[in-house]
């Protein structure tokens, strides 16, 4: 019974380290949306309250007897079982190495089909836009300001925004690329012939030629079981050079594909290299500082 | 320094697909201990702090009154998934009819100011979407309360005599500092219970998305009635946290019609299989199956007829 609870003080105060070092050493982002890290720091600090707690409930074990209803509850294979899955978490956590998502994972999320159907949904919305078109004026579906408010107010927002389809050039940057890149797949005409540079990791799936790859990133709500992908079709002479998973900067123009029905914005890649995968691999919904 | 950042295992060779399991599931993880803790220290606090007595002169006497006031807390009550099962075995085990503990359980989740403004900005600024999903759910979960309180009546707790009758009740001349400590002695037991079926369910979805591919789901929903089930499958496996699924629904939009997706938003926080499992560590196994099915059947039923309606 004391070992019991003495094993509970261990487990509690592991938690907390673990999540104190996770946070230390800047692990959480590989697992967390940034805009999660409070709430994080306060398991942490819950926690630590609980293991003091739990000190207290060993060196002044009579201070109480409410223990007597979970006896029977942690003793034997169930007990040992239970604090086994308990450590579980603890034990991968701290012995492997977190890896960031990559093309396995896009596939089982369905790369193309989403990007697919962010292509289908402009061809929609375009149908209904020329059906309707005395009635709607504005973008049926515009781009959430408020999604990006978080550290850059709506004025920002809205003049970035604004000054996208004059640019002769876009650049998809960290804080910008989702916003953009919904601009772009909701308008895709309205781009065709931009130059555009972004980065992301190469994807390819069944049916692409080979000169065929998709430039993808994954968009992380709040934590990476959550993420989505977004990225574009991109075209480049001998591009089967680049494996999977590679990371790339590349530099190219928009132009419209036709992917299996599918009208998609797709790149012209005119220059392309390879970089390290960035420190921040993952886009955020919501902009913000990173540290 | 007790560990070094999570790299002893990289000098030996792990299958990739294994290490992005690992980062799923502790992702996972991560992501629900803070409101799994906050959520324990409610049940903490419920069980000190709140007599059964309290319960039933607060709660009506009358069934179908319970109901819709269990439902109605729940949809202000802001808690997610994760954190509502620890609240809702105490409240059970104040005195609590399981019809209302589930009415609580089933809106809480789903109703809230978090999941609304997100379902709100992940749908481009839209209320149709968010409205659609508080009304609708709202009236599910009223029917899955009325459904479950018409077969249901002892509490099904799995340990039902230790909770709730507790000695300390009525116990007056404790000292507030006692009741304290005794508030974070209940939330480390609880801990302990909820914890083991919260990681064995954070495990299985992370293994679902590393192994599963979700573009043959997706390939069999064609046609309003399966489009609705691929949907609500989806919802089931992935185990979203309620407050980001709104992101991941928006992706299929184009994809299946607005019902199927609006049907994702609605299943996906009652029942998924992260909250199944810590279900398990509440109820009785066999209540947690029957649930399982009223809620599956009311809210595919409930979305096919409303898109036959509309």
């Amino acid at each position: 019974m004391r070992l019991q609870q003495v094993f509970r003080a261990v487990i509690l105060f592991v938690f907390a380290v673990f999540l104190i070092q996770l946070h230390r050493s800047g692990d959480v982002f590989k697992l967390i949306n940034p805009a999660y890290v409070t709430l994080s720091k306060i398991a942490g600090i819950l926690f630590l309250i609980l293991f003091v707690a739990q000190l207290y409930q060993i060196f002044v074990p009579n201070s109480h007897h409410y223990n007597h209803q979970h006896h029977h509850e942690a003793s034997g294979f169930k007990g040992f079982i239970s604090y086994f899955l308990i450590i579980l978490p603890l034990f991968i956590g701290i012995i492997m190495p977190f890896s960031t998502l990559d093309a396995s994972i896009a596939q089982k999320k369905g790369m193309m089909v989403s990007l697919e159907s962010s292509g289908a949904g402009q061809a929609q919305a375009l149908q209904q836009q020329s059906q309707k078109n005395s009635t709607i004026v504005s973008d049926p579906n515009p781009p959430d300001p408020d999604l990006y408010s978080n550290k850059m107010n709506k004025q920002q927002y809205d003049s970035l925004m604004d000054q996208l389809p004059n640019l002769p050039s876009v650049e998809l940057n960290e804080q910008m690329y989702t916003a953009y890149y919904q601009a772009i797949h909701n308008n895709p005409e309205l781009y065709a012939g931009k130059e555009i540079k972004l980065t992301g990791f190469v994807y390819r799936e069944e049916g692409f030629s080979t000169n065929q790859f998709v430039l993808g990133r994954f968009v992380i709500t709040h934590c990476v079981a959550d993420a989505s992908i977004v990225g574009f079709l991109a075209n480049l002479e001998g591009a089967e050079k680049f494996v999977e998973d590679t990371w790339m900067e590349v530099t190219g123009a928009i132009y419209l594909e036709n992917y299996q029905g599918n009208i998609l914005p797709a790149i012209k890649i005119t220059d392309g290299h390879t970089i390290t995968e960035p420190q921040q691999p993952y886009l955020y919904p919501v902009s913000m500082k990173i540290r | 320094m007790l560990y070094s950042g999570g790299t002893i295992l990289s000098i030996i060779e792990v299958p990739a697909a294994i290490l992005q399991m690992n980062t799923i599931f502790i992702s996972i993880l991560i992501e629900a201990l803070p409101f799994v803790l906050i959520g324990v220290f409610i049940a903490g606090i419920i069980q000190i702090f709140v007599t059964e007595s309290h319960v039933k002169r607060w709660l009506p006497k009358n069934r179908y009154l319970a109901i819709v006031s269990s439902c109605f807390i729940g949809a202000c009550f802001p808690a997610c998934e994760c954190g509502i099962v620890p609240i809702v075995r105490r409240l059970l085990g104040k005195g609590v009819p399981i019809y209302a503990g589930i009415g609580f359980m089933l809106t809480g989740p789903l109703i809230n100011p978090m999941v609304i403004l997100s379902t709100y900005m992940a749908f481009g600024n839209n209320l149709n979407m968010a409205i659609s999903r508080m009304i609708i759910g709202f009236v599910l979960a009223l029917m899955i309360a009325f459904i479950v309180s018409c077969f249901f009546r002892s509490n099904h707790l799995k340990i039902p005599d230790h909770f709730g009758q507790e000695h300390h009740d009525g116990h007056g001349h404790h000292s507030l500092m006692h009741k304290l400590k005794d508030t974070v002695m209940h939330a480390i037991d609880e801990f302990f219970d909820i914890g083991k079926f919260l990681i064995v369910g954070a495990l299985i979805a992370a293994f679902v998305q590393t192994f599963l591919s979700a573009e043959v789901l997706i390939e069999l929903g064609e046609g309003t009635a399966s489009s609705t089930a691929v949907m609500m499958a989806l919802a089931y496996l992935l185990s979203l946290c309620s407050e980001a699924d709104a992101f991941i629904g928006v992706s299929f939009q184009h994809l299946f019609p607005p019902a199927a997706i609006l049907s994702f938003l609605i299943y996906g926080p009652m029942l998924d299989l992260k909250n199944t499992m810590m279900m398990l560590s509440v109820f009785k196994a066999r209540f947690v199956f029957v649930l399982l099915i009223v809620i599956t059947v009311v809210v595919y039923g409930g979305m096919i007829i409303i898109q036959t309606l509309a």
